[in-house]
């Protein structure tokens, strides 16, 4: 049972290569790779000469310490925390996102009244800024005065106000919303095209065999978006591990107590509020590392089994 | 039996009107008390229960705000930054993207694995370096070192998303081209991009977003007045004694309606483009 | 010969200070140029100076505070420091064991000003003999109150620790939401929770270092702590809430008394009327008299490109004009001492209880161990969130405290 691809196929571009045309591809390559060589390469590789040497001030680099500052925060007593909520925080937005936009992408197959409008309107939160967002959701989930705790007591949901930023988990949950919020309408996007790319026929087949609406969604509608599912759970896994910042930071910086506090935000404090810019950049290495090997063995994992079930 | 049978399928469509209301109510409902809390005046902002009519329609806060801050031009620099690092990173990435796509060659898997390791180092770290050499060339305290800043940053998306897109093409089309003696430059620009089309747009509206939505490196980058973008004016309400809170939601609102309008505008393209990127994988 | 030729070239250097002092251009950056305590004493002082230094100009560059510390550090981080910077205690004391900043001393003697005619907190900005910073301002803390509030409730303003308790619950009205006391109960910027509790712990008697050493569960300190998670617990202080909106809070007459420095006098005054006409203030009704400080330095910082003419500058600041102009414009203890006219204080009977703290007070960083000040700042918030926001008991909090401090200075012995 395969997927159904969207018709390309590769074929080996001319069996018949020149010299010369073996170094087209790098023809089209050399432009781009030189600018993310200057502007990006480059200070990545000078962040991990930083994380070699001692902390300083000022510009030069300090001493050379060799691995000091990754064994420091390897056996810190912040980074294990720090860690455990990173991957929570990734798993629970990577979760929700995926379960969220398949299921925004599903209702948009359904015939109903506004149809064209309502997938519109999903996207919006894609659109409004972090800082702007952050802002709003902050002030609804003010423990005083937030609407959100006002509905909750009013309508008799909650005995009393609840900590949605004041308490752990409570606040790990509540940002995860709010990450949640932001990211899904991609899932949304992405599924859409997936589930359009099935065709019809192999749910008019899963039919016919008798099958009921949810093992139609297990062996026709999951296989199809498999590549889909692929990358989104690639790419919001690298995004929310080493790039969610914006949205704690504003909310709680880290609190209470470093419940929210992932290693971005640690790295920034190391950097900027405790002046330690090659601790900084060692966490920031740190999570380039685990990214890399996590998004190489999932690779590995997900294309093996490919190649085992044709 | 065929009465089980109808209630079953009333209750699917309950439900399923049931979730898409809560999520409706859920995606709208920020936007909805962001305006409404911006139109909210003084004591109204600290009404309890709270409001869900705004407290007055006089618009205060937004008046504050265009009288007392420049908005209009930190809106004009975000659109600048937004608009020349896209510009830039398009320009920049789809040779390098097309490349990525088409071809076979031993460095393609590698090289394409090196464009997703840009986005697995925190920028935050990333931060300094660019910093100190943005000293060096003159650039700081510039909007043009702010774009070159963003073009940094969006250079491995642009490629990333735009080399999807190129997978999802067929080939054959192009192939028949090169049959006929067309070289790789026109069919490029001839041939693929006319399709390529959606896909463009929607990786050059996300690049954009990301421009508008930039804070860490515009904070860093830039001190006077006259350069601030948008992000760093909104952080500017955040006072050392007191937050204005109508004003600065009054200008969060006002910061965030460009990107949706855009966004409502060419969502057709977007969704299409984005799709035909996923399919591929 | 060698002498000759030193001795002249020396003179040649000399001459051309002259020169290189009429060409300057003296950049500082600052979240204070639009603020309106602070930015017509720093634009008076910026006019004096030109008047009196003509071909030097000070070049005012408007930052935002939420972004000014980070932009600050990644400025001299980068080498690209600007020529003057804004230093609170604990940052100054890390730029100094940095060495980060420039001497003063000539610049002092040259304007004739000895450095015991300014504050105590001074000596933080001192090592090895030398001086480095000059306070600006001296914010210390005293107890804001609404007398409205206090009338209403047929209360007098409280004079001890059981009458300062019973004040807040007495004025705490759900229905009205209003509150008694207002203090930091929102997990958040570490800076923030440590700065609006050392006022209540310093009262006490209390401190998390003392002679650098950790102190964190002394008796004192704990008293303070329960003090403050009876605040929270009981719902006596606004929940969840940041500093800047309780602040507001306050100046709408919502709460009923706030320990902060006398700036926040002119807060209130430009905020709203009412509350300011019946503003008072007295010293923290707490077991010590012991006043927290926040000192805010001015420093040159090393690779500054105009030093002389920012140091010229700094010295313009200490002129008995601009010192007044702090008090009266600012609202606030300026950096000399005896500056205060007494009129001032005469329209302002607030005021006095911040005279009195300003030349007692202790600065908030972690005693002899300033320049750790925010690594130890970030320690002691979080468990100060523990405390408040995940039921961590008082005494608890002292002695894991008091373990987590021993432990991080134990890695700053090496």
């Amino acid at each position: 049972m395969g997927t159904a691809r969207a018709g390309a196929r590769r074929l080996p571009l001319g069996l018949n290569w020149t010299r010369r045309q073996a170094l087209v591809p790098y023809a089209f390559l050399l432009p781009s790779f030189v600018a993310l060589a200057v502007v990006f390469f480059y200070p990545m590789l000078r962040a991990v000469v930083l994380s070699f040497h001692a902390n300083t001030l000022g510009a030069g680099l300090g001493q050379f310490v060799g691995l000091s500052q990754y064994t420091g925060v390897l056996t810190s007593p912040y980074f294990p925390r720090v860690l455990a909520t990173s991957i929570l925080w990734t798993v629970g937005n990577v979760v929700v996102v995926l379960a969220i936009g398949m299921i925004t992408a599903l209702m948009r197959g359904r015939r109903f009244p506004a149809r064209s409008v309502v997938p519109a309107l999903f996207i919006l939160p894609w659109a409004i800024p972090y800082v702007a967002a952050a802002l709003i959701w902050g002030w609804i989930f003010d423990y005083e005065f937030g609407v959100l705790n006002y509905l909750a007591v009013a309508t008799g949901m909650a005995a009393h106000k609840l900590n949605f930023l004041l308490g752990c988990p409570d606040a790990l949950i509540s940002l995860t919303g709010v990450s949640v919020w932001k990211l899904f309408p991609l899932g949304t996007v992405m599924f859409l095209a997936g589930l359009q790319t099935i065709p019809a026929e192999y749910y008019e087949a899963a039919k016919v065999d008798g099958a009921i609406a949810l093992q139609a969604f297990r062996y026709v509608t999951l296989p199809g978006v498999r590549n889909v599912t692929i990358m989104l759970t690639l790419l919001i896994t690298i995004w929310t591990f080493g790039r969610t910042f914006t949205i704690i930071f504003l909310l709680t910086e880290g609190g209470p107590a470093g419940c929210t506090e992932n290693i971005v935000i640690r790295s920034y404090l190391e950097a900027f509020k405790f002046f330690h810019i090659g601790t900084a950049s060692a966490l920031g290495v740190i999570v380039l590392a685990i990214s890399l090997v996590f998004s190489l063995a999932y690779l590995a994992y997900v294309y093996r089994s490919d190649r085992r079930h044709g | 039996m065929a009465e089980f049978r109808k209630l079953k399928r009333w209750l699917w469509k309950a439900a399923f009107y049931a979730s898409m209301l809560f999520l409706l109510v859920a995606v709208a409902f920020p936007f909805y008390w962001m305006v409404k809390t911006s139109m909210d005046t003084g004591s109204g902002l600290f009404a309890y229960p709270p409001r869900f009519v705004p407290s007055s329609f006089a618009l205060e806060g937004y008046k504050a705000v265009m009288r007392e801050t420049p908005i209009g031009l930190w809106l004009w620099n975000s659109f600048v930054v937004a608009t020349g690092s896209t510009l830039l990173a398009l320009a920049a990435g789809i040779s390098g993207a097309y490349g990525l796509s088409r071809f076979r060659y031993r460095a393609k898997k590698p090289l394409a694995l090196v464009i997703l390791t840009t986005q697995m180092m925190p920028p935050l770290v990333l931060i300094i370096p660019l910093y100190t050499i943005f000293i060096g060339l003159g650039l700081t305290d510039t909007l043009f070192g702010l774009i070159l800043g963003n073009f940094a940053f969006a250079l491995p998306v642009v490629m990333w998303m735009m080399k999807s897109i190129f997978d999802s093409i067929p080939i054959e089309i192009e192939e028949a081209a090169r049959v006929d003696g067309a070289s790789w430059p026109y069919i490029l620009v001839r041939i693929t991009m006319p399709i390529a089309l959606p896909g463009l747009v929607a990786t050059g509206i996300f690049t954009f977003l990301n421009g508008w939505d930039e804070f860490m490196f515009a904070r860093t980058i830039v001190s006077s007045a006259d350069k601030w973008v948008g992000t760093v004016g909104l952080a500017s309400f955040i006072g050392v004694y007191v937050t204005a809170w109508d004003q600065i939601l009054a200008a969060a609102t006002i910061f965030t309606l460009p990107p949706v309008i855009l966004f409502l505008l060419v969502q057709k393209y977007f969704i299409a483009g984005l799709g035909a990127g996923a399919v591929k994988g | 010969m060698k002498r000759n030729v030193a001795r002249s070239l020396s003179f040649a250097v000399l001459l051309c200070m002259p020169t290189v002092l009429l060409a300057a251009d003296i950049l500082w950056p600052s979240f204070m140029w639009t603020e309106a305590n602070n930015a017509p004493v720093l634009m008076l002082l910026k006019e004096k100076f030109e008047q009196d230094n003509p071909g030097n100009t000070v070049k005012n560059v408007t930052v935002p505070i939420a972004v000014f510390w980070d932009k600050q550090f990644a400025d001299v981080a980068s080498g690209n420091a600007a020529d003057i910077a804004t230093l609170y205690d604990p940052d100054l004391r890390a730029y100094i064991e940095a060495d980060m900043l420039e001497p003063l001393d000539n610049y002092l003697a040259a304007a004739g000003i000895s450095v015991d005619k300014l504050v105590p907190t001074e000596r933080l900005a001192q090592k090895g003999g030398k001086t480095y910073a000059i306070p600006y301002t001296l914010n210390a803390r005293a107890l804001f109150y609404n007398g409205k509030l206090f009338r209403e409730a047929g209360l007098q303003p409280p004079t001890n620790v059981d009458e300062f308790m019973a004040a807040v619950r007495k004025l705490r009205k759900p229905e009205a939401q209003q509150f008694g006391y207002a203090t930091i109960s929102k997990p958040g910027a570490a800076n923030l929770v440590y700065i609006e509790i050392m006022p209540i712990v310093m009262g006490f008697g209390g401190g998390f270092f003392k002679d650098g050493k950790p102190s964190a569960n002394t008796p004192e300190t704990t008293a303070a702590l329960k003090f403050i998670k009876t605040l929270y617990d009981e719902q006596l202080i606004p929940r969840g809430m940041d500093t800047t909106t309780y602040r507001q809070l306050f100046v709408q007459g919502k709460v009923g008394m706030y320990a902060t420095g006398s700036f926040f006098a002119g807060v209130v005054a430009s905020g709203d009327k009412d509350t300011y006409a019946n503003l008072g203030a007295r010293p923290l009704p707490l077991p010590t008299d012991r006043a927290m400080s926040l000192t805010a330095f001015f420093a040159i910082p090393k690779g500054a490109k105009n030093k002389d003419a920012a140091g010229k500058l700094l010295m313009r600041l200490l002129n008995e004009d601009i010192q007044a102009s702090i008090v009266i414009t600012g609202k606030t203890y300026p950096g000399r001492i005896g500056m205060v006219p007494a009129s001032f204080v005469q329209e302002n009977p607030w005021f006095k209880a911040f005279e009195q703290a300003s030349l007692t007070a202790r600065s908030y960083a972690p005693e002899g161990v300033e320049q750790y000040g925010n690594e130890i700042v970030k320690i002691v918030a979080e468990h100060v969130e523990a405390m408040l926001f995940t039921g961590v008991s008082a005494a608890d909090t002292g002695n894991n405290l008091q373990k987590a401090l021993t432990a991080f200075m134990a890695t700053k012995k090496k």
